[in-house]
Order: structure tokens, then C-alpha cells, then sequence
């Protein structure tokens, strides 16, 4: 891809979305190219868009300095996925080197950036949904709500990336045929002629690639809504003065629980 | 030709569907009749063009809120070269509604006259306009069923797409209201607290108070 006239950057959104920079040949090989630049511009960019979605709920609810409100969660969002990404990528790599996945730190790197641009193309494609909400929507509680529920349609499609790559790269690997031993030591018995145990080995491979990939997205889910409620405000409560960030208290899902009963009138 | 186009997108097969502007003209008809039946049950005939235009406002806005999310999703599935065929068939099911809602305009005006009480009322209608969207589920399922043949994936694609825009369409509804006029109400394109309340929170208000 490096050598090819450079994309714009719509081309380049498409390209991702498509899953053209995960060719499971290439992937196998342990590699992925793609314009690293171009993508985090991107990251950025989308990750905004839906900061300016989020924000809107304070423009249009008479909130505190809603401008900066706005401005605060364009840069929020992406720094959010950042940040994650800076806390979770350690242990990805090393669980992904245990599974001994063709990938080096660059690669494991570029593929989650892949992953991740998905993710913030979701949720900015459902930015709309959510400004819509957002003017016509009083409570805060939901509005809270609706945020956590795009960010895991986003997390869902983001995971599922990653899943159809680790599964192009074990399929990639097993249609090649396995090196084959020196024809002196299959004459001389002390090596077997090669087998088609591809299969078999694949998708033992796969099934344990899955199992790293869910259990490393459990905890980048994990990490990730706890990083959004050490980030929070997102929306900028109507009753609350701005803040850039809020003070350390209780976590994500007691957060969401007491969302849940401010819902339900509790 | 408004009627030929109706039939071929009630009992045709995919290759029948009409021109994406026709399907759009023909639901707009149909869903403008619904407004009318519902508009002009006050006797009022501003409120009848009101809502004649609010239904009709009703579909394309929730259609054009959920498209960018429906276009991202059905490329992340792998699925953007069938996109032009998608989108074609929730057209074809858009305008379904519309003809659905259309045909049952009579039954909204018989309702009017027979019922009086203004719940009863609102919740006939929901009635209408969730039989409506289940009619024109059967076009989208029958025109979707060789993409899914082609693709399984298509199947995400498409529930995402129902849950999106049922999810989007009924707080859209709740912002345009009033379809029907209220006694005792001034005639009005929108409620002045149109934009204030959230229709899933009032239905979870309502249900708590219910439950305590």
C-alpha cells in the first residue's frame, strides 16, 4: 500500500472499514500496511466529530460554558481511546506473542489503530442518533445511557475486526503448505512424509487466538469505560458547573447503576 | 403510475422494485394520507396539513438519522458492494410504510369518529403505525432474503438497521406530536415542549408510578 498514490482520506476511511489493509496473506506474513499518520488524523478527526455530538448535549440543554463543554469532548474522546490503548496494549502484545501470532509490536500496534478507527467511525456514524437525543432529551441519566450503549456497538463491530483478522491470518497460514523436511531424512526414516494436519491445527489455533482476543477485549472494555469515567464530563451535566475533569469517586458501573435508577425515578 | 408503482412494490420481487425517487414519492403519498386522516379528525384543516406534512417529515427524518450509522455498519460487515441493493430495499420498505399507512388512513378516521377518549386514541394509533411497520418488514425480509443468501452478515445488518430506526423513529414521533389535535389546545405545528421531554423516559416514569 506504501508505494501506491496516497489515498484521501474518505478513501482511506473506506479502506478500513472495508478490511482492505487486513489481507490475510499479508497478515501471515506479519504484516499490515497502512498509513499509520493518515489513521491517527483520522482516529482524531472521527473522535471529535463525536465529542461534538456529546457536547451537544450541553449547547442545546443551557449548560455551563457549553463551547468549552463542546470543545473539552472533542478532545476527550479521542484522548480516551489513547489512553486505553496506552494502558491495555502491554498485556495484548504479550498474551499475542504467547499465541504466537505472526505479528511484531508494530504490527499488533497497526492492527489495533485498525480496530480502534473502526470503533470511532461507529460511533461517529452514530453521532446524529445522538444529537438528535440530545434536543430532545431532558434527562441526563439517559442521554448517559445512550452514550454507553453506542460506545459498545462501536466496541462490538471494533472486536469483530480484530476477530475476522486473527482468523484470516491462522486460515492464511494453514493454506500454505508446511516446509517441507530434507528429502534424505523422509528416505531415511527418521522424519515423516508431510500430512494434511492443517486443519486440525488451525482451528485449534483460531479457537485459542478467539480466547486471547475476548479476554483482552474484556479487559480493554473494562479499562476503557473506567478511563471514560476518570475522563467524565462528557455531556456536562445542565445542573453542574463546567469542569474539565471531575472529582475521583465510585467507578464506571456504579455510575451506570445509579444512572439506571435516576431512570427509573429512584 | 403512483398506483402501478404501489402495487409493484407491494407484490413484486426485487427486480420490481420502482426508481428510488418513485418508492419516495409513493411513500410520502401514502404517509401524508395517514397524516391528513389523523390531522383532519380535528376538524381543523390546519392541523390535517400539518400533520399530512409531519408523517410523511416522520419517515425521512428517522430514515436519514440512522443511514450514516446503516452505511458504516454494512462496510464494516463486509458488505458494501451489496450497499446499493440495501439500501434500495429499506426504500422499498420505507415506501411500504408509507402505502401501509396510506391504506389504513380510513381506518384512522373511522377510529376518530368512534373513539373519544384521547388514550384509547393515541394508543389505536401506535397500534396503526406498528402494524404498518411490521407490513413493511415483510418487503424488507423478502427483499433482503437473497442478500442473506448471498451474505448471512446481512442479517446483523438489517436487525441493526430495525432496532436503530424503531429506536430513533418513536422519539422523532414524540418531538412532531400533536398528529391528532387536543381539546382545548391551540392549533400547532409542534408542541412548545416538543424538544423538552424523552418519550422512554416518559414511558418509564409512567411504568414506575404504575408499579409503586
Amino acid at each position: 500500500m506504501a508505494d501506491r498514490t496516497p489515498l484521501s482520506l474518505l478513501a482511506t476511511l473506506d479502506h478500513v472499514l472495508r478490511g482492505t489493509f487486513l489481507q490475510p496473506d499479508e497478515l501471515t506474513r506479519g504484516r499490515i500496511e497502512v498509513p499509520t499518520r493518515r489513521l491517527i488524523g483520522l482516529g482524531l478527526g472521527l473522535g471529535a466529530l463525536y465529542g461534538v455530538a456529546l457536547g451537544s448535549y450541553a449547547a442545546l440543554r443551557g449548560a455551563d460554558q457549553a463551547a468549552l463543554q463542546i470543545l473539552a469532548s472533542m478532545l476527550k474522546v479521542p484522548l480516551l481511546f489513547l489512553l486505553t490503548l496506552a494502558v491495555t496494549f502491554p498485556s495484548l502484545y504479550v498474551f499475542a506473542a504467547l499465541q504466537r501470532l505472526p505479528l511484531d509490536v508494530r504490527s499488533t500496534l497497526r492492527l489495533l489503530l485498525i480496530a480502534i478507527l473502526v470503533h470511532l467511525a461507529v460511533i461517529a456514524s452514530l453521532g446524529p442518533v445522538f444529537a438528535f437525543f440530545a434536543a430532545s432529551t431532558k434527562s441526563y441519566a439517559f442521554m448517559l445511557l445512550l452514550n454507553v450503549a453506542f460506545f459498545a456497538i462501536g466496541g462490538i463491530l471494533g472486536f469483530a475486526v480484530l476477530r475476522r483478522a486473527t482468523h484470516g491470518m491462522f486460515t492464511a497460514a494453514a493454506a500454505e503448505p508446511p516446509p517441507l523436511p530434507a528429502p534424505d531424512a523422509v528416505a531415511a526414516g527418521e522424519v515423516a512424509a508431510p500430512r494434511a494436519h492443517g486443519s486440525a491445527r488451525t482451528s485449534l489455533a483460531v479457537e485459542q487466538a478467539r480466547r486471547v482476543l475476548r479476554t483482552w477485549c474484556l479487559v480493554y472494555g473494562a479499562v476503557g469505560a473506567q478511563m471514560g469515567w476518570l475522563l467524565r464530563p462528557f455531556l456536562g451535566s445542565p445542573d453542574l458547573p463546567f469542569t474539565m475533569f471531575r472529582p475521583r469517586e465510585d467507578n464506571f458501573f456504579i455510575g451506570v447503576m445509579r444512572a439506571l435508577r435516576a431512570l427509573g425515578g429512584g | 403510475m403512483i398506483a402501478l408503482a404501489a402495487e409493484r412494490l407491494l407484490r413484486g420481487e426485487v427486480a420490481d422494485v420502482p426508481a428510488r425517487a418513485t418508492c419516495a414519492l409513493v411513500g410520502a403519498l401514502g404517509a401524508a394520507a395517514m397524516g391528513l386522516a389523523l390531522g383532519g379528525s380535528s376538524g381543523d384543516a390546519r392541523l390535517g396539513l400539518f400533520a399530512a406534512v409531519k408523517v410523511p417529515m416522520l419517515l425521512a427524518l428517522a430514515t436519514g438519522l440512522c443511514l450514516p450509522s446503516f452505511y458504516v455498519v454494512n462496510t464494516v460487515l463486509g458488505l458494501r458492494n451489496d450497499f446499493a441493493a440495501a439500501w434500495h430495499a429499506v426504500l422499498a420498505a420505507q415506501a411500504t410504510l408509507g402505502i401501509v399507512l396510506g391504506a389504513l388512513a380510513p381506518v384512522a378516521v373511522f377510529q376518530s369518529l368512534s373513539v373519544h377518549d384521547p388514550y384509547a386514541q393515541t394508543l389505536l394509533d401506535g397500534g396503526l403505525f406498528a402494524s404498518a411497520t411490521w407490513a413493511a418488514q415483510l418487503v424488507l425480509a423478502r427483499h433482503y432474503r437473497p442478500l442473506i443468501a448471498r451474505d448471512p452478515r446481512h442479517r446483523y445488518a438489517v436487525r441493526l438497521w430495525l432496532v436503530l430506526f424503531v429506536f430513533a423513529g418513536i422519539q422523532l414521533a414524540w418531538n412532531l406530536r400533536p398528529f391528532r389535535g387536543t381539546e382545548g389546545f391551540a392549533v400547532q405545528f409542534l408542541r412548545p415542549e416538543a424538544f423538552d421531554q424523552n418519550a422512554y423516559v416518559v414511558v418509564l416514569e409512567h411504568l414506575t408510578r404504575l408499579l409503586r
